[in-house]
C-alpha cells in the first residue's frame, strides 16, 4: 500500500512501541498530525508549549524505561524543544523529537517559520536527521529509536520538512536492520579491565561506591546491591543514581557534593578506594577536583569511554554495560567486612546529622518533604523543578525504588516540575507522583495545568512557596554580601486561584500542623491537585560546599542544638590547613548557653592575623570574632608545675612560690605541685626558676584575655569585631562581620 | 605538542560540520584539516592535526569516535608515516628576478604551473617543513598568494601492507599506575564496505 511520509512516520512510530506522543502543531508539520488523527494507537497529548513536549518525553522516559517521543512545528516550535533536549542530553535519557521542517525548496531561504533546527541542536543532541527523502524517514526513525536507547542513552531529533510528508507516496518498508557503522555501544567488558578492578577492591581497607545514573539506566540495582553487601562496601548515590539502594537500606550513605550529605562527602574524603558505577564525577560532586578523594585509588565503569579520564584519572577504568560489567565484577570480588571503617563511617553518620530538621514556627520547606515522605511511604515518583526545593526532596524524601526520583540534574532546567511529572504520570499510571515545584520553576511552564486538567492526568503538585528564586538568593547571601537583586518574586499570583482557574482543586498551607492534612486531602481528591505551601522565605539548603571548593570548606547548618561536637576540630583544621601558628588555645563556657569562648594566640604578621580572622569568622560554628590584640586587656595563664622536692631543698623551693605569690597543691615523698595564675611571662620566669630543681610535668592552659570593663562594661566580643578592609592603594571601608545579633541563641 | 588523528566517516552531508563543531565546543585546537574520499564507496577521510598535550589527544579521539558518522579513530602520531602536503605559492616576479626564483623551484624540484608577466605560481608537494623552507626563501620576493591543503599522512605499509586506520584504532586505555586494557573501542573490521 502507497503511503505518504506522514503515514510512514506514523508506522514507523508503531513499529517501535510507541503508544504516547506529546506534542503541538504546527504549519510544517501539520501533514503528520493529519495522519495522526489516523492512528488511535498514538496516543498525542497536547501541550501548550513545546518545551512541556520535550520534558514531558523525557519524564516519560525516566519513568518507564522507554523512549519518550515529542512532537513540533518548525520555527519556534523547534526552538522551544531545545532546553528540554539538552537537559535530556545531559542526563543521559532516550527521547526522539519529530519536527516539521519548511519544503525542501524553502530551505536556506528564510522561509516562515524556517529555522536550521539540526543546526541549532548538534550540540544537544546524541544525533539528528535532515530527511530529505520520503525513502528515508523509516531507516531514520530505526535508527533514531536504537541510537536513542542503546549505548548512553540521548536524545534524537528528526526533521521534516513538509513536502516530504505530504508529498510522494512509497510502499512502506521498515528495514530489518540498522547500518551504522560508526556506532559500535559496548557491551561486555574485557577481563584485564575487570581482574584490575576487583584487585583494587579486595585490597581495600576504606572502599566506597559512587553509584550514578549509569546504575538505573542499566538496570544494575540487584547487582549493585549485590557487590555492595558482598564486599560490605558503603553506597553513596549521586543526585541521578538516588533510588539505586533504597534509602534506607543499612549500606546507604546518602547523596554527596555540594548540598550532599557532609557524611557522604567526607566519606570519600577518607576512603582509600572510589567504585564509580555508572557516574561521570560532575563537578556538583567532586568540588575542586584537586582535593577529591585525596587519598582513593579510582575505579570508573562506564558505557562511555569519553568520560574515563575526562575529570578524574581513573586507576581502573571498565568500559561496559554495566550490568555487565558488575556480572563480570562479582564473582572476583571478595566476600569481606570493614569493621573500622563501618564504625568510621557510622561515626561520620552521627557527628553530622546532616538531615536534621530543626523546630520553627514558621512551615520549613525540609519538613514538607518529610511528612510527604511519611505520607506516601516513599513509593511515590517524586519529580522535581531545579533549585532549593530540588536539593530538600533529594535529601529529605525516603526513596525506596528506583526511577523514583526524576529531576534535571545535569542541565539545571527550571519549569521541569510541571511537565516531566505530567509524562511521568502518563508512562506509569500506577504510581503515585508528586511534583515538588519551587515558585519560580512553575511559573515557567504552569500553562501545562491546563494538559494537566484536559486528560486528568492526576499529579499532585506541591509547590514550595517562598516568595523568590531561593537557591539563587542563597548564593547572594553568602557569596554576593547578601545583595538580593532580583531574586524576591513579588509579584506572585494566588495558586490557589490559579489552580482553581484551571478548574484544578487548589490547597494552602500556611502551618506546620496542617501539612499532613493537606497532603492527604490531595492524595484523596481525584484528578491533578495543587498544594501551595507557604514557607520560610530565608531558609538555607545545607550542608553546602561552595562551588570550586572541596569538603574542607564545607558549610554545615548551624541549628543543631547544644555544644557541637567537631567545633574545635574545625578550628584546629582550618588553623592547620592554612597554615595559621598558634601558640595556645584556651576553650571553656561562655556566659551564654550554647556557647563557649575560644581564646587563642596567633603568631605572625599583619596579614596572617587578618587572613585568620576572616577565616574563622567563615565558619559557621563560629558566632564572632575579635582580635583583641591592640586593646587595653587582663590576660592571665594558669599553671601546674610538678616540682622534684626532697627533704633538702623543699622549703627553698616554698620560699620560691611564695615570693610568686603561687599555691602548693599537692605535696608527695619526691615532688611538690605548685599552682600559680598569672601574666605568661610571671609563669615563664618562675618556670625558669624552678628549672634547676628538675621539672617532672608542666600544664598550661594557654592565654585567656578579656577587654577591661571600663566605664560602660565593655565586652571582648564587641570590640575588634568590625574589622578593617583595606583596599590596595591603602582607601579602608570597614565591614562587619557575617552574623548580626538575633541569628544565633542567647544574644 | 601536535598529534596527526586520520578519522574515517561517513560521507553524510553535516558531518564536517559535527566534526568542527565538536572541536569547537570543547575547545580542541586543530592546526589543519584536510578531508577527501577514501579507496572505500561512502566513506571520506579526514586527516588532521592537533595541538595538545597527552589529555587532549586522549579526549579529542574519544569524543570524536562518539560520533555517529564517525567510523573509525586512529592517532598515528607515533607511527612510521608517510605525511605530505601540496601548497600552490603565488610569487611575485619581475623580468630580472624571475630566473633567481625559478633556481630555488628547481632546487626543491617543485613545478611552475603558471606564468604571468607579475607572478608564477608554484606547485610543490612535500613534508611540511619543505615547503615551509621553500616558502621562506621565496618571500623576499613577495607572496602573493597562498594555498595549502594541511597534512595528509599514511602509515608505511612495511611487510603486511598496513592501514592507517588498523594502526592505532585500538584506543588504549591506561589506568592511572600504568595498568593498560586494550580495547577496540569502536567498530571491527567487518562493518563497513570493503575490508
Amino acid at each position: 500500500m502507497q503511503l505518504t511520509g506522514a503515514q510512514i512516520v506514523c508506522e514507523s512510530l508503531i513499529k517501535e512501541g510507541v503508544d504516547t506522543i506529546f506534542g503541538l502543531p504546527g504549519g510544517a508539520v501539520l501533514p503528520f498530525y493529519g495522519a495522526l488523527s489516523g492512528y488511535p494507537q498514538l496516543r498525542h497529548i497536547l501541550v501548550r508549549h513545546e518545551q512541556a513536549a520535550a520534558m514531558a518525553a523525557d519524564g516519560y522516559a525516566r519513568a518507564t524505561g522507554k523512549v519518550g517521543v515529542c512532537s513540533a512545528t518548525s520555527g519556534p516550535g523547534a526552538t522551544n524543544l531545545v532546553t528540554g533536549l539538552a537537559s535530556a542530553q545531559m542526563d543521559s535519557v532516550p527521547i526522539v523529537c519529530i519536527t516539521g521542517q519548511v519544503p525542501r525548496p524553502a530551505i536556506g531561504r528564510d522561509a516562515f517559520q524556517e529555522t536550521d533546527i539540526t543546526g541549532i541542536t548538534l550540540p544537544v543532541t546524541k544525533h539528528n536527521y535532515l530527511v530529505l527523502d520520503v525513502r528515508d524517514i523509516a531507516p531514520a526513525i530505526k535508527e533514531a529509536f536504537y541510537i536513542a536507547r542503546t549505548g548512553r542513552p540521548g536524545p534524537i531529533l528528526i526533521d521534516i520538512p513538509k513536502d516530504v510528508l505530504a508529498g510522494e507516496t512509497i510502499e512502506f518498508e521498515w528495514p530489518s536492520e540498522v547500518d551504522l557503522p560508526g556506532y559500535n555501544p559496548p557491551g561486555d567488558p574485557e577481563p584485564e579491565q575487570v581482574v584490575a578492578a576487583a584487585r583494587l577492591i579486595n585490597q581495600a581497607e576504606r572502599p566506597i561506591i559512587l553509584a550514578g545514573h549509569g546504575v538505573l539506566i542499566s538496570r544494575a540495582w540487584d547487582e549493585l546491591r549485590e557487590l555492595a553487601e558482598k564486599a560490605q562496601i558503603p553506597v553513596i548515590t549521586t543526585l541521578l543514581g538516588i533510588g539505586s539502594l533504597p534509602t534506607d537500606h543499612v549500606l546507604n550513605l546518602g547523596m554527596p557534593g555540594m548540598h550532599g550529605m557532609a557524611y557522604a562527602s567526607l566519606a570519600i574524603d577518607r576512603s582509600d578506594l572510589v567504585i564509580a558505577l555508572g557516574a561521570r564525577f560532575d563537578d556538583r560532586v567532586t568540588g575542586r577536583i584537586a582535593d577529591f578523594a585525596p587519598h582513593a585509588k579510582i575505579i570508573h565503569c562506564d558505557i562511555d569511554p569519553s568520560e574515563f579520564n575526562k575529570n578524574i584519572i581513573a586507576d581502573a577504568p571498565v568500559l561496559g554495560d554495566l550490568k555487565a560489567s558488575l556480572r563480570a565484577l562479582i564473582p572476583h570480588v571478595n566476600s569481606t567486612v570493614h569493621l573500622d571503617w563501618m564504625q568510621e563511617t557510622d561515626q561520620l553518620r552521627s557527628q553530622h546529622p546532616s538531615l536534621f530538621i530543626r523546630e520553627s514556627d514558621v512551615l520549613l520547606p525540609q519538613q514538607v518533604l518529610k511528612e510527604l515522605s511519611d505520607a506516601t511511604g516513599g513509593n511515590s515518583i517524586i519529580v522535581t523543578g531545579v533549585g532549593q526545593h530540588q536539593m530538600w526532596a533529594a535529601q529529605h524524601y525516603g526513596y525506596n525504588e528506583p526511577n523514583s526520583l526524576i529531576t534535571s540534574g545535569g542541565s539545571g532546567a527550571m519549569g521541569f516540575e510541571v511537565p516531566a511529572a505530567l509524562g511521568a504520570k502518563v508512562g506509569r499510571p500506577d504510581k503515585t507522583v508528586w511534583s515538588i515545584a519551587g515558585d519560580g520553576g512553575f511559573q515557567m511552564t504552569l500553562c501545562d495545568l491546563a494538559t494537566a486538567a484536559e486528560n486528568n492526568i492526576e499529579v499532585k503538585f506541591a509547590i514550595l512557596n517562598n516568595g523568590s528564586l531561593g537557591m539563587v538568593r542563597q548564593w547572594q547571601d553568602f557569596f554576593y554580601d547578601k545583595d538580593f537583586f532580583a531574586t524576591i518574586y513579588s509579584g506572585n499570583p494566588d495558586f490557589v486561584k490559579l489552580a482553581e482557574a484551571y478548574g484544578i482543586r487548589g490547597i494552602r498551607v500556611t502551618e506546620q500542623r496542617e501539612v499532613a492534612g493537606a497532603i492527604q486531602e490531595a492524595m484523596e481528591t481525584p484528578g491533578p491537585v495543587v498544594v501551595d505551601f507557604v514557607v520560610k522565605e530565608d531558609e538555607f539548603v545545607f550542608p553546602m560546599i561552595p562551588a570550586g571548593e572541596s569538603v574542607n570548606e564545607m558549610l554545615e547548618q548551624p541549628y543543631v542544638k547544644g555544644d557541637r561536637p567537631g567545633v574545635l576540630t574545625r578550628v584546629a583544621s582550618l588553623f592547620r590547613r592554612r597554615g595559621f601558628n598558634i601558640a595556645s588555645l584556651a576553650v571553656g563556657a561562655s556566659e551564654q548557653k550554647g556557647l563557649s569562648r575560644l581564646t587563642f594566640v596567633v603568631t605572625g604578621d599583619q596579614y596572617t592575623v587578618e587572613q585568620a580572622t576572616r577565616q574563622l569568622d567563615k565558619l559557621i560554628d563560629v558566632v564572632k570574632v575579635s582580635n583583641i590584640s591592640a586593646e587595653d586587656v587582663v590576660a592571665r595563664e594558669l599553671a601546674l608545675i610538678k616540682v622534684r622536692a626532697t627533704p633538702t631543698n623543699r622549703s627553698e623551693i616554698l620560699e620560691m612560690a611564695n615570693l610568686f605569690r603561687a599555691k602548693v597543691v599537692d605535696v608527695g615523698a619526691r615532688s611538690l605541685v605548685i599552682e600559680t595564675t598569672g601574666e605568661e611571662d610571671k609563669i615563664d620566669a618562675l618556670y625558669d626558676l624552678l628549672r634547676p630543681f628538675g621539672i617532672l610535668e608542666l600544664m598550661r592552659t594557654g592565654r585567656v584575655a578579656m577587654v577591661r570593663g571600663k566605664a560602660e562594661g565593655r565586652i571582648s566580643d564587641d570590640v575588634g569585631a568590625k574589622y578593617e578592609q583595606y583596599g590596595r592603594n591603602g582607601v579602608t571601608s570597614v565591614g562587619s562581620s557575617r552574623y548580626q545579633p538575633g541569628h544565633y541563641e542567647g544574644v | 605538542e601536535q598529534h596527526t588523528i586520520i578519522a574515517l566517516v561517513q560521507d553524510r552531508p553535516g558531518v564536517l560540520t559535527r566534526v568542527a563543531g565538536l572541536f569547537r565546543r570543547r575547545g580542541f585546537n586543530i592546526a589543519s584539516l584536510a578531508v577527501g574520499a577514501s579507496e572505500q564507496k561512502g566513506l571520506s577521510r579526514l586527516t588532521f592535526v592537533v595541538t595538545g598535550d597527552q589529555y587532549t589527544v586522549e579526549q579529542a579521539t574519544r569524543h570524536l569516535e562518539k560520533l555517529i558518522d564517525v567510523v573509525k579513530v586512529s592517532n598515528i602520531s607515533e607511527e612510521d608515516v608517510v605525511a605530505r602536503e601540496l601548497a600552490l605559492i603565488k610569487v611575485r616576479t619581475t623580468p630580472t628576478n624571475r630566473s633567481e626564483i625559478l633556481e630555488i623551484i628547481n632546487l626543491f624540484r617543485a613545478k611552475v604551473v603558471d606564468v604571468g608577466t607579475l607572478s608564477l605560481v608554484v606547485e610543490t608537494t612535500g613534508e611540511e617543513e619543505k615547503i615551509d623552507a621553500l616558502y621562506d626563501l621565496l618571500r623576499p620576493f613577495g607572496i602573493l598568494e597562498l594555498m595549502r591543503t594541511g597534512r595528509v599522512a599514511m602509515v608505511r605499509g612495511k611487510t603486511g601492507g598496513r592501514i592507517s586506520d588498523d594502526v592505532g584504532a585500538d584506543a588504549v586505555i591506561m589506568g592511572r599506575n600504568g595498568a593498560t586494557a586494550e580495547q577496540a573501542v569502536d567498530s571491527a573490521p567487518g562493518h563497513y564496505e570493503g575490508v
